[in-house]
């Protein structure tokens, strides 16, 4: 109960403006400060604890070394010349750049395991280039942002590895589950942006010939090493997801400093300070959701969710599209590891003992989660790409909302056609 | 504001921003240098992942500080523009009020937090667990100096700039 | 007067031995006390060890269960072989050295110590096979950041590696680490058998759960609720805690060979690795607990 008034606060806040970062933080001291009107009060130490605990973590640090290594790339040159070799490959089809935007996160999506080092990593490179092509800021962030959706779902993945060991289900088998999925995402993706590239009468690419074309493919052969670089980092066992973004960074500088000798110190420093701010301003953000995952976990949300469901109905198709609505609407204003934690060991025997394969509904669940990233007024994927492509959060949502609508279509596809995600496991792994 | 004092926010802004990219030039070579240790030399410093983590967390809030005080921020104007004025300083005055006392509930709530971690030993790093939860009170400090810096601006009759002319002023 | 339900957080899944233990003691206690005193369980939804115990001395959470205390005292017990079995550590932990270890955590975290629950064992997970130990050398094995751990892990001449809990699957996946030295339980439950071939049965070093309750928590109940708590906990962590862990290492064994084959769980002679390991542990009992508390350790 006191957490429907927080969550209607938060909304106010929001929407008068407020910065995120505090209408979260205001809006959870006020359920800490109502709370010691009853029985057992919450301490409000755990607020300020919560703070810290929620940006102390390595995982994070892949944001600011992707969103710096993006910002070497676009100071040394590196990103032109990547963009005009992806550019003559695939931006004469309808749909241009996006398209190239929407085929670079897939490539990354085999590559990290998470959708916001990817918005960082794609998105820092490619929105000012879109920009400058005449796509607006607006949407050149919006399709990056839907694209990036798909790196949890393509394997790795650090949400299905979580997944794995929260749920006791096999991780490989979450793995192979995801890859099927993933393209039809990619596809879906890839459809909407040539319809709306017609649609709206969208820049496309002249079509390159000969001489210009080869200039371009030679021309981007270097930087597209920064990609395989982190494969080869994967495959020969370099470094950890977090670790290849250093590694990026340390190959985008030798490449802008040393072979292009674009990249002044000047040049160098600037790209630091302005990764280095973007990411202080989404972690504050970071920091006070940390406290709401909390604070709903001390007032019991699972086991309320759980009750409302079965009192609504025990069909496992009605159950799957309540669960599907319920964690898009948790979505718009939780992070995705403290709903799992909280819903998992509720929902998993709920709906296991339905007879729904749980490798089936742990891909439908990420899935919902990593949406949750794109729904305002709380999403990680949101906020890193407004500070990116330096618009207003809600300009990226409208610009990528046709987007999300297709991933959201994806969704529903996947919740009742579990034979697209099932069929490769079942092949090769049972 | 006159030109000289507007001169030397712009070098403030740049300094402030300077150290915290420093801080990630460090942490970022800090990784590198412990992937390096572990593949070529098969001898990773144990600190690897703590200490970089550790500079992350300064960098983060010490930088959400400054940038808060320079005008970066994340929020939804679409609703508030369209309030006339008088009712919008109301409003706005009201919400850096309630954001004040969240930030002095922070910091008085820091003491017991700093005074426990005080007594504890990374092992990893050899340093007391206070530093990584220093960083916070002091990013209020700043917050703090931001939020009375509005309010003023408010009482004199202005409204809160919109995301994008805060973006473009910087 | 209303029922007392304190706030009782651990790490770990729900699914987990410390978990369901704490669901029975909870449901001892209500049965005990006619409803006056029960735990709710908060099972890996409020954060990781380090978070939980912090917030228990602040006063957010009042019972906390976990490895992680980061006092040199409770780590040192994680040097394999330290305790010869979980009986001996149970009466180490009754005697003098159990008090002299839970009065750093009074001091240090404003925390009573209920007691320790044996949890099982740890043991080493390999990428590929060893015949003894010392095959272990200058292999990089990923381990949590404890000092017993990190000792044991250098006395055999690995490198200690360290990686973030959740990037372990990757890391072994990928080869960045040559293993992992963790509780088999956890170690299980990650699956990190679908991605690390091998797993070691001898113990390497045993897992001791700390059940802390806060000293408010602690003194905001009456003497015969305090006095119902520590004899139940006592009474149950024979049964419901060591023996489970120890029934559920050969379930968690077989379910390693049942995923890689049989010649998966590799069985060392285990005769002689409490002698080699002696002199290192002496020294870490004597530096840590002062002269002769490896002597005292011999003789329970
Ligand atoms: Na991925
Ligand atoms: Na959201």
């Amino acid at each position: 109960m006191l957490l429907a008034v927080v969550i209607v606060l938060l909304f106010i806040f929001v929407f008068l403006g407020m910065d995120i970062a505090f209408a979260v933080g205001v809006a959870s001291l006020a359920f800490i400060g109502l709370s010691q009107f009853e029985a057992r009060p919450i301490n409000p130490v755990l607020f300020v604890q919560e703070l810290t605990a929620g940006v102390d973590s390595f995982s994070l640090l892949a944001i600011p070394m992707f969103i710096f290594a993006g910002e070497l790339m676009t100071k040394s040159g590196v990103t032109r010349r990547l963009i005009s070799l992806a550019s003559s490959l695939v931006g004469h089809r309808p749909g241009g750049l996006a398209n190239v935007g929407i085929t670079g996160n897939l490539f990354m999506a085999g590559i990290s395991g998470s959708a916001i080092a990817d918005t960082a990593a794609i998105g820092t490179v490619l929105v000012p280039e879109m920009k400058q092509r005449g796509y607006t800021a607006r949407y050149a962030a919006g399709v990056i942002s839907a694209a990036a959706c798909v790196a949890p779902i393509i394997p790795p993945s650090i949400m299905f590895i979580l997944l794995g060991s929260i749920a006791n289900i096999s991780v490989g088998e979450l793995f192979i589950a995801g890859i099927l999925p993933g393209f039809v995402m990619f596809l879906a993706l890839i459809a909407m942006s040539g319809f709306l590239a017609r649609r709206r009468g969208l820049p496309v690419e002249e079509k390159l010939t000969g001489p210009a074309r080869r200039a371009a493919i030679y021309g981007g052969l270097l930087p597209l090493g920064a990609p395989i670089l982190i494969v080869a980092c994967k495959v020969f066992g370099i470094a950890t997801p977090t670790e290849s973004a250093a590694i990026v960074v340390l190959y985008t500088l030798v490449l802008g400093a040393l072979v292009y000798r674009d990249l002044s110190l000047t040049g160098f420093f600037n790209a630091a300070i302005s990764a280095a701010m973007t990411t202080a301003v989404v972690m504050m953000t970071v920091a006070t959701s940390q406290i709401f995952g909390s604070l709903a976990v001390l007032a019991g949300l699972g086991r309320v969710l759980t009750d409302t469901i079965l009192s609504i109905s025990d069909n496992p198709y009605v159950i799957l599209m309540l669960v599907n609505v319920g964690l898009l609407v948790l979505g718009t204003i939780m992070e995705p590891l403290p709903l799992m934690l909280i819903l998992v060991p509720i929902l998993f025997p709920l709906l296991g003992g339905l007879g729904i394969d749980p490798i089936h509904f742990g891909l439908v669940m990420v899935l919902n989660l990593v949406l949750g990233g794109v729904t305002p007024p709380i999403g990680l994927n949101l906020f890193v790409m407004a500070r990116v492509a330096k618009i207003g959060v809600m300009d990226v949502f409208l610009g990528g909302w046709p987007y999300y609508l297709v991933l959201f279509g994806v969704l529903l596809f996947l919740t009742y056609v579990p034979w697209v995600t099932l069929v490769l496991p079942t092949l090769l792994m049972r | 504001m006159g030109k000289e004092s507007g001169r030397r926010l712009t070098w403030l802004r740049y300094g402030a921003g300077l150290v915290c990219g420093l801080v990630l030039i460090t942490f970022t070579g800090l990784v590198l240098y412990s992937v390096a240790m572990r593949y070529f030399f098969h001898a990773p410093p144990i600190w690897g992942e703590d200490i970089p983590k550790l500079l992350f967390v300064w960098m983060s809030f010490i930088g959400a500080g400054f940038a808060y005080l320079f005008g970066f921020n994340i929020r939804m104007t679409v609703l508030i523009d369209k309030v006339p004025r008088n009712p919008r300083r109301v409003i706005e005055f009201v919400m850096h009020l309630s954001i004040v006392a969240m930030l002095l509930v922070i910091l008085w709530y820091s003491q017991p937090i700093l005074k426990l971690t005080a007594r504890n030993t990374v092992l990893s790093t050899g340093l007391k667990d206070i530093w990584t939860y220093l960083p916070l009170p002091i990013a209020c400090v700043l917050l703090l100096a931001n939020e009375v810096w509005r309010l003023y601006r408010i009482a004199r009759g202005e409204v809160d700039r919109s995301g994008q002319e805060a973006d473009d002023a910087l | 007067q209303a029922p007392t339900i304190l706030r009782y957080a651990n790490a770990g899944a729900p699914t987990s031995i410390s978990n369901q233990f704490n669901e029975k003691l909870s449901a001892a206690l209500k049965a005990k006390t006619d409803d006056a005193l029960s735990l709710e369980i908060f099972a890996g939804s409020l954060g990781g060890e380090q978070k939980l115990l912090n917030s228990l001395a602040l006063g957010s959470v009042d019972i906390y269960n976990g490895a992680y205390t980061g006092t040199r005292e409770f780590d040192a017990l994680y040097s394999p072989y330290f305790f010869k079995d979980g009986q001996q550590a149970k009466r180490v932990m009754e005697g003098e050295i159990g008090q002299k270890a839970s009065a750093v955590l009074e001091d240090r975290y404003n925390g009573r110590l209920l007691g320790v629950g044996r949890l099982g064992s740890f043991n080493l997970m390999l990428k590929e096979p060893i015949s003894s130990l010392s095959d272990i050398k200058g292999r990089k094995i990923r381990s949590a950041q404890i000092e017993g751990c990190l000792e044991g892990l250098s006395f055999f001449g690995a490198v200690p590696t360290p990686i973030p809990f959740n990037e372990i699957y990757l890391a072994l996946q990928q080869g960045i680490v040559d293993g992992v030295l963790t509780a088999l339980n956890p170690g299980v439950t990650s699956k990190f058998y679908e991605v690390c071939k091998y797993v070691v049965s001898a113990d390497f070093g045993l897992a001791l759960d700390k059940e802390v309750i806060s000293s408010a928590a602690w003194g905001g109940l009456p003497e015969e609720e305090q006095n119902i708590l520590q004899s139940t906990f006592d009474e149950l962590e024979g049964p419901e805690y060591y023996e489970v862990g120890l029934a559920q290492k050969s379930k968690d064994l077989d379910a390693w060979a049942g995923a890689n084959g049989p010649d998966s769980v590799i069985d060392l002679p285990t005769d002689g690795l409490a002698e080699e390991l002696a002199p290192l542990n002496k020294r870490l009992a004597d530096e840590i607990y002062g002269p002769g508390a490896w002597d005292m350790i011999q003789a329970a």
